[in-house]
């Protein structure tokens, strides 16, 4: 089935043609209430001339702090037809995360639920173009949405065409920072027409709205696709593997998308019956690397023929998807073939085009790709040429017939003594050994060779595997300097708030390598800082001002990878946590301690630095000796000297507060597990 | 197994019978307190906490102790975000005209009860000690975790108990007592421990004497630094309005990991010297050192025992014209009993500054940085390099007879060279 009509016209144009097609057809199911196309349609214009009756004018921005509700939907899609700019912030993000966004792209108004207003509020001091807050369900200081549902002013005329931007999705820069994709009416509705195209989509189905809709994968696979379709969509306010299920049985859903991690835990799920799933036929597994076993699984268990595909928001978001009819390995083992309109190619370091089956960074050109990055014409210059091709950061290998393999990001590339070991290509391997619950392959410094991989693994319960075993394993299936070294086991592995491996967490949590750094029983880096420069609330600040103090040239000697060796009576009272917070924006890896000594200690800890507990170590080593580290195992060794240190291993606790990142993390999880 | 008064205060907040050294533990916190520097780096922190409420805003207490009244915009802008995060989140705000430094003044004003946990975010925590309470400095990051969930991860530390013997001669005050243990013991010598202070000597000297001495116990390391409460402590509490508590004692056959004795009738005044709190000589040994300035007051010695104490010395006498002294009451209370006690009159008169409570100097923060190469006598508890001020200036910590005999004399001086006996 070909959507072809649907590209050239406004999201606003689209919602209009569906409810005159499809005018009692239900559109949005929650719970008990009903919307149907022809509903969504009215609610969606009263809002549009709601929305520009508070005074926003075309072009302004509109940001969307909402869970997985009807609501969303409508607001995007009024949103449109007023001719303002969506920008949705998924609703885990907390305050700061928020501000950043905001930052970006200085929206107008906002559209929210009680839950966020007094965030909001608090934030809007910050944001004097902030005018207008809506929430859906009440609350102070905010607009009522059902008041603006019943407006009855007339929009103002507003001219909008399908190469317009209709959303500013974020997305993080290299160093962690939000930017703003820009994308036009015609990539999002060309892109979900595509995808509805690729699902065989039809208005009988029914869309699971599992994937948050503030997302790209959230917004056009799941939102715009199944409005091209004119299908029916489920949403899922907040996902739970268990309500996920109910909802599948319930509604009858027979399109799922999801993220691996969503499909993992359904099928681990007591609640999970193959059975209920019998309605699903089809869905999209993306935005991470997808298991095989788990593919076959989610195939042979849930029912549903799953479709890889590979995408990221700067592109609206689908590249690239297997499609219905392909064969097993190109089902299972790649991300499938361009989308249709979609250009590829394969570039090296020098920005050459690599022949088939080269592995370099994959670059993507078409109507899908974005105009560029929110007001920030520098980050847009970085990935986006002349000629409209956007470099995706993605290292993969495109085979003569066109399935694209995905072999893992540019800078996760090992390179051991000149041979370039991409992870991905090794990790798929290891996953296949039975017991391999999760593996990730990293680069850890090597004096000869420069780097070695290293298989951080995770086994399954009750395997019990030997690291030796699954290197053999490995031998017999990879060429031969892409063997990972060695093996090492973990309970979990480190993860970031959207569910991928924090690889560099991960690479110092195997081995760190530097120079060591003596810090004497003099420095109190409490004391020093407030005769000086205290009064600063920027604890960066003051950890630069805590660093100079104690060596006015230490920050530019630092490298990444040095460590320190901490005296026993280092940063005695530090209770504003500057030694360790100086310690770590200065580029130090860990620190070797005396002992569990004094706030120092527990403050490294809280902010996720690796600080490990060896007398010996303190006293065996001299500044400037060369020293390698294993937090995970606890081993230290000397270089310099030839010598080996045992520290002594972190407790369970403290680890698990260590592998969240900080003390933060963990406190969210006693609070969810209070509540 | 036996428990010592550490793991008693632990295991009682943790809904564990028995607790042991080692181990890692949940503990419920009775309060949890900040300073403006450290509350709000807190702030920052807990904003970041996902749905974080504070557990309960009256066991949460910013006191605006450090940079205030507050010495440049910088300091003002700070305290104005700690006093806005304490309005919205309706926690105990004390600030100018109303406060006084967190460890004198929330024991003042009945908040500090024996037995309690008190978590602040400034290591001299450990000076709710004095009071029999488990006083622990944390983190920043620590104060915003626990201000949301109401309690810390601990690991339950050994205890080292410390027995002190015999009448303290006249000048030699807990001060003295502190100075000379940190010297034996050095300042990693508690590392990681709960001191545990006991002995027939502290019959004689007051709470004001356990309060310097708790305060200091961070010097050498501890992690706490305990008194087992008595009728004294009873007698303190009750006149504070504070709850009456739990009076937990060491068990007979509780483990301690060391036990060090010292007997006081030895004793005289100790200073100690740059630039370490261990660096401990008794003040005959180095008096004629010319200074510059002398502070007294503050926390370690800002109760009015200790105001008493200097104004004895001062008493009809100047300070040495070359030398600057500045006394610093350690709440307002404090402040108000010493003007009623005429000890206000006594400064004055002998040419002191007084000033309105605050850290102040103690830190290099203000109302008496030092500039470099200067020499400083102050009853504060560090004298790291560059602690007052510039890093070449010179700090030595004594008892107030000795820093009003200071000031006197013009140079590192006993009191008895300003009070023949």
């Amino acid at each position: 089935m070909s959507f072809e009509s649907f590209h050239s016209i406004t999201l606003g144009e689209l919602l209009t043609a569906q409810a005159q097609r499809y005018a009692d057809k239900n559109f949005l199911v929650l719970g008990d209430q009903r919307w149907t196309y022809a509903n969504a349609e009215k609610q969606a214009a009263a809002l549009a001339s709601g929305l520009r009756a508070l005074g926003l004018n075309q072009g302004d921005r509109l940001a969307i702090i909402l869970p997985n509700i009807p609501q969303f939907v409508i607001t995007v899609f009024a949103a449109a037809k007023a001719g303002l700019i969506v920008n949705p912030i998924n609703v885990r993000r907390h305050k700061s995360e928020v501000a950043a966004r905001l930052d970006k792209t200085r929206p107008s108004a906002i559209v929210t639920n009680a839950e966020h207003l007094e965030m909001i509020n608090e934030l809007r001091g910050d944001f004097p173009e902030l005018k207008q807050v809506i929430s859906v369900d009440g609350g102070a200081n905010a607009k009522a949405f059902n008041d603006l549902l019943a407006s009855t002013a007339a929009l103002p005329p507003t001219a909008i065409k399908p190469d317009d931007v209709a959303a500013v999705l974020y997305t993080l820069g290299n160093s962690g920072e939000p930017r703003g994709a820009m994308l036009t009416h015609k990539s999002l509705i060309g892109n979900g027409a595509g995808i509805a195209s690729t699902l065989n989509a039809t208005p009988e189905d029914i869309f699971l709205g599992a994937v948050p809709f503030s997302n790209a994968f959230g917004l056009t696979p799941t939102i715009l696709a199944c409005t091209v379709a004119g299908a029916s969509l489920a949403p899922l306010p907040t996902y739970h593997a268990a309500e996920a299920l109910a909802l599948i049985e319930k509604q009858k859903v027979t399109v799922h998308h999801g993220v691996p991690t969503m499909f993992a835990l359904e099928l681990n799920h007591p609640n999970f019956k193959s059975e209920a799933c019998a309605t699903l036929r089809v869905g999209i597994m993306s935005g991470a690397a997808c298991p095989t076993e788990l593919v076959t699984r989610v195939r042979q268990l849930m029912h549903c023929n799953l479709i890889l595909a590979y995408g990221l928001t700067e592109a609206a978001p689908s590249v690239t998807m297997t499609h219905l009819q392909d064969g097993p390995i190109t089902a299972s083992q790649t991300v499938g073939r361009a989308m249709e309109g979609v250009s590829l190619k394969v570039i090296d370091e020098n920005g050459d085009t690599l022949p088939e089956g080269k592995e370099g960074e994959l670059c993507v050109k078409g109507y899908n790709v974005m105009t560029g990055y929110w007001n920030d014409s520098q980050a847009t210059a970085q990935v986006l040429d002349k000629d409209g091709w956007l470099r995706t950061g993605d290292l993969a290998t495109i085979d003569a017939d066109g399935p694209v393999k995905i072999v893992g990001r540019k800078g996760d590339v090992i390179n051991r003594g000149g041979y370039k070991i991409y992870p991905g290509t090794v990790e798929m391997v290891l996953r296949s050994y039975p017991g391999v619950k999760e593996a990730a392959v990293v680069g850890v410094p090597d004096a000869i060779y420069g780097e070695l991989p290293c298989a951080c693994v995770v086994r399954s319960a009750g395997a019990n595997f030997s690291g030796e075993q699954l290197m053999l394993f490995a031998t017999e299936r990879l060429t031969d300097y892409a063997v990972p070294d060695r093996v090492v086991f973990f309970e979990r592995l480190p993860r970031s708030g959207s569910g991928a491996i924090r690889r560099s967490a991960l690479r110092e949590r195997v081995r760190i390598r530097g120079h060591a750094w003596k810090f004497g029983k003099n420095i109190d880096t409490d004391a020093i800082i407030p005769a000086r420069h205290c009064n600063t609330s920027d604890a960066r600040e003051l950890a630069t001002h805590c660093m100079e103090d104690a060596d006015p040239n230490f920050i530019k000697k630092m490298k990444r990878g040095d460590v320190i060796v901490a005296e026993t009576n280092f940063g005695c009272g530090s209770s504003r946590e500057v030694a360790p917070i100086s310690i770590k924006t200065a580029g130090v890896s860990a620190v070797i301690a005396k002992s569990f000594a004094r706030i120092f200690f527990r403050n490294s800890i809280n902010i996720g630095l690796p600080i490990l507990e060896c007398p010996q170590a303190v006293d065996g080593i001299t500044e400037g000796d060369e020293i390698e580290v294993e937090p995970a195992t606890g081993t230290i060794r000397n270089l310099t000297r030839g010598e080996t240190y045992r520290a002594e291993p972190f407790p369970d606790f403290l680890q698990r507060i260590i592998d969240r990142g900080g003390l933060l993390a963990y406190v969210e999880e006693r609070l969810a597990e209070r509540n | 197994m036996g428990m010592t008064l550490a793991e008693k205060i632990l295991a009682d907040h943790c809904g564990q019978t028995e607790v042991h050294a080692g181990q890692f533990i949940n503990a419920r916190v009775d309060i949890v307190m900040a300073s403006e520097l450290s509350g709000i780096v807190a702030i920052e922190e807990f904003e970041k906490i996902k749905n974080a409420r504070v557990w309960d805003p009256k066991k949460v207490v910013f006191v605006m102790d450090h940079f205030t009244p507050a010495k440049d915009i910088k300091s003002a802008e700070i305290v104005k975000r700690c006093r806005e995060f304490a309005r919205v989140h309706g926690i105990t705000f004390f600030e100018v005209g109303r406060a006084g430094i967190q460890h004198i003044l929330l024991p003042e004003k009945g908040m500090v009860s024996p037995g309690d946990i008190i978590a602040g975010a400034d290591s001299h925590t450990c000076t709710h000690g004095f009071l029999s309470a488990f006083g622990t400095g944390i983190g920043s990051t620590d104060a915003a975790a626990a201000m949301a969930l109401g309690e810390i991860w601990l690991k339950v530390p050994e205890s080292m108990k410390f027995i002190y013997h015999g009448k303290p001669p006249k000048w030699v005050g807990g001060k003295d007592l502190i100075l000379e243990t940190v010297r034996k013991i050095g300042v990693d010598g508690a590392r990681y421990q709960a001191m545990e202070f006991v002995g027939d000597a502290l019959d004689h000297l007051g709470l004001s004497d356990r309060f310097s001495m708790a305060n200091m116990a961070i010097e050498a390391g501890a992690k706490t630094g305990l008194f087992e409460a008595d009728e004294k402590t009873r007698a303190f509490c009750k006149k504070a309005g504070a709850r009456e508590g739990k009076y937990h004692r060491s068990d007979p056959d509780a483990v301690f990991s060391e036990v060090h004795e010292f007997d006081v009738e030895k004793f005289e005044p100790f200073v100690a010297m740059p630039f370490l709190p261990e660096n401990v000589k008794p003040v005959s040994e180095i008096s004629g050192l010319e200074i510059d300035q002398v502070v007294i007051g503050m926390c370690t010695n800002g109760n009015i025992e200790d105001l008493r104490a200097a104004a004895e010395i001062f008493k009809g006498h100047k300070t040495h014209p070359r030398v600057r002294t500045v006394i610093i009451p350690g709440s307002q209370k404090v402040y108000l009993d010493a003007l009623h006690e005429g000890l206000i009159d006594i400064f004055i008169e002998a040419d002191c500054s007084v000033s309105t409570p605050t850290c102040g100097p103690c830190l290099g923060g203000h109302m008496g940085v030092l500039a470099s190469g200067e020499r400083c006598v102050s009853t504060s508890n560090r004298n790291f390099k560059g602690r007052m001020g510039h890093a070449t200036s010179e700090l030595y910590l004594t008892n107030p007879y000795v820093a009003a005999a200071s000031a006197i004399m013009g140079h590192l001086a006993s009191p008895s060279e300003v009070i023949k006996q």
